[in-house]
């Protein structure tokens, strides 16, 4: 302790602080979590029908929905008629795509696409070719449709291989559609 | 007394060992996906791989001329039919044959993976005398499985010997070649 | 002494910046080695040879499926290349691939899977080589300037692939393309 009184106080202030610093970081880290913890998650913006939402690698516009007993491809639906949501889709990537039921991944089940304008599954969506899509959901239970919209993030360089790619989907957008009545054919 | 800059010498030689390191895992990655050693049978020998015992059941190669509207190829190649028996070797069962890669090899080295040209049921029924077996990937589906069978399709210009080189996922870089000794051309009826 | 001290610890930090930013990340390491194809030339992979015949664009896609017509229009523009391809010692894949002029890569159309002489994910053999089309759906504007690049799989790994130069002479436009089905 001799040593210690030789020694200025600032420095001696230092080797406290330092030895404390754990202390401190834990004290920092507890009190930020119960800051973040009362903050409220924030609330996903209601877009209009026809509002062009930028979804990550798609470009999303949804146009109309409305009940069918048929699939866009013409094949009946087995449990009765589903709910078939149209939507222009652009990719704004700079490669063919083929996985665009990653945008809407918040709507339960992975909806099924068609391309109407082929009678037929979309395949894949190319870059600078947009298409107008259907998308296949549950019936809602009222007349309004609620189909959430989901952005994913670019990121040059993954950790993994150093690719880039697109990750961490967060809820982009709700659109509300209202629900044509059932049309029978088509 | 050391100089004190020293220590940045450390830093390339991390760095190479940190390349070294990442470096040896893709060899390794090559190497299980390349066959590297291979024991060769002769015709109708079993042999041993991957804690199985493989042995050519039969190799039947066909014509296609005339032309046969029942095969998916061209006119002047030929369809080779190949059945392989696998038996386990309990002793050494322990892996199973995950992702297996049977290919067709002539005398000059060139490989042909099976081709799905037989289009007609009846005509694939017939070529299986023993009744029809899957193809090899579907062995580790079917644990009690006794052999499979798969079809090729070959060009004019494959030179004989043929042999048949079978490896799977944990038997590689090793691999066989089972030497084929077909009988003399068919033609289909 | 503290400035020295300070000195060395900023060449240090320095060095390993200067390793973090060049290091090459695994997808540039492990991808495809590109393998430029003068006009009109053949190229070789490693595990095929390929030739690009020529470069036709088309509104419509047309042929026969099941005695019907069927028939694929596009609001872009179908870029349909000639190709003929072969493996050399081992049975191997081949994708194409259209590299507008922007750098875009967009893959042979879906659309077009029912259709006859495509040659989009298509598997090569020894000994047999093969002609087809490998049609794309892409922008007007992406295609001059362009490249039709030939690989084993989508992206391959420690392999080579093809990159076609377009050939010198004009790009025949038609307004319905007719598929047809023909003996190999």
């Amino acid at each position: 302790m001799s040593d210690d009184a030789a020694r200025p106080l600032h420095r001696r202030l230092w080797l406290r602080l330092l030895a404390g610093a754990g202390g401190l970081a834990a004290v920092a880290v507890g009190w930020w979590s119960d800051v973040a913890s009362h903050r409220r998650a924030p609330t996903t913006p209601i877009v209009a029908v026809g509002a062009r939402i930028d979804a990550g690698p798609y470009a999303v516009t949804l146009r109309a929905a409305r009940k069918s007993s048929r699939a866009p491809d013409g094949g009946a639906f087995a449990d009765g008629p589903m709910l078939i949501v149209e939507a222009d889709m652009e990719n704004l990537t700079s490669a063919s795509r083929t996985d665009p039921q990653i945008v809407f991944a918040g709507n339960g089940r992975a909806p099924n696409f068609y391309l109407p304008e082929d009678r037929a599954r979309l395949g894949a969506l190319d870059p600078r070719v947009p298409k107008r899509v259907a998308l296949v959901v549950a019936v809602p239970q009222d007349d309004e449709a609620r189909i959430a919209v989901t952005r994913l993030v670019f990121k040059a360089r993954d950790n993994l291989s150093g690719a880039q790619g697109w990750f961490s989907p967060t809820p982009a957008a709700i659109v509300v559609l209202p629900v044509a009545p059932l049309d029978e054919g088509r | 007394m050391t100089p004190r800059w020293l220590w940045l010498v450390a830093i390339p030689a991390l760095y190479l060992a940190d390349l070294g390191v990442a470096g040896r895992v893709r060899l390794v990655e090559l190497a299980h996906d390349s066959e590297l050693r291979i024991a060769s049978a002769e015709p109708g020998a079993r042999a041993a791989y991957a804690g199985r015992e493989w042995r050519v059941a039969a190799a039947r190669i066909f014509l296609n001329s005339p032309p046969d509207p029942r095969l998916d190829m061209p006119r002047d190649a030929r369809l080779l039919f190949v059945r392989v028996d696998v038996a386990d070797i309990p002793a050494l069962r322990s892996s199973e044959p995950g992702d297996c890669r049977v290919r067709i090899e002539d005398a000059t080295g060139r490989l042909w993976a099976p081709s799905r040209v037989v289009r007609d049921f009846r005509l694939r029924q017939s070529l299986s005398p023993q009744g029809q077996a899957p193809g090899c990937a579907a062995l580790a589906a079917a644990p009690g499985a006794v052999g499979f069978e798969e079809t090729f399709a070959l060009p004019p210009d494959a030179k004989a010997p043929l042999a048949l080189r079978i490896s799977t996922q944990s038997g590689r870089p090793d691999a066989i070649r089972l030497r084929l000794a077909p009988a003399a051309d068919e033609t289909l009826r | 002494m503290i400035g020295r001290r300070l000195l060395w610890l900023l060449v240090g930090l320095a060095a390993l910046a200067a390793m973090m930013t060049t290091r090459v990340s695994h997808a540039r390491l492990t991808g495809p080695i590109e393998i430029a194809v003068a006009a009109g030339a053949e190229g070789r992979a490693r595990s095929f040879r390929a030739r690009l015949l020529g470069l036709a664009t088309a509104r419509q896609i047309v042929w026969r499926e099941g005695g019907a017509e069927a028939r694929r229009s596009t609001n872009a523009v179908w870029l349909m290349a000639a190709l003929e391809a072969e493996a050399l010692d081992e049975t191997t894949g081949l994708v194409p691939l259209w590299r507008g002029r922007t750098g875009r890569l967009t893959s042979a159309s879906r659309r077009l899977s029912g259709a006859p002489q495509m040659i989009a994910a298509a598997v090569l053999q020894p000994g047999f080589p093969r002609r087809g089309f490998a049609v794309f759906e892409v922008p007007e504007d992406e295609i001059a300037g362009g490249a039709l690049i030939l690989g084993p799989s989508l992206a391959p790994t420690y392999d080579a692939r093809l990159s076609f130069a377009p050939p010198d002479k004009p790009i025949v436009a038609q307004d319905a393309a007719q598929l047809t089905q023909t003996p190999q």
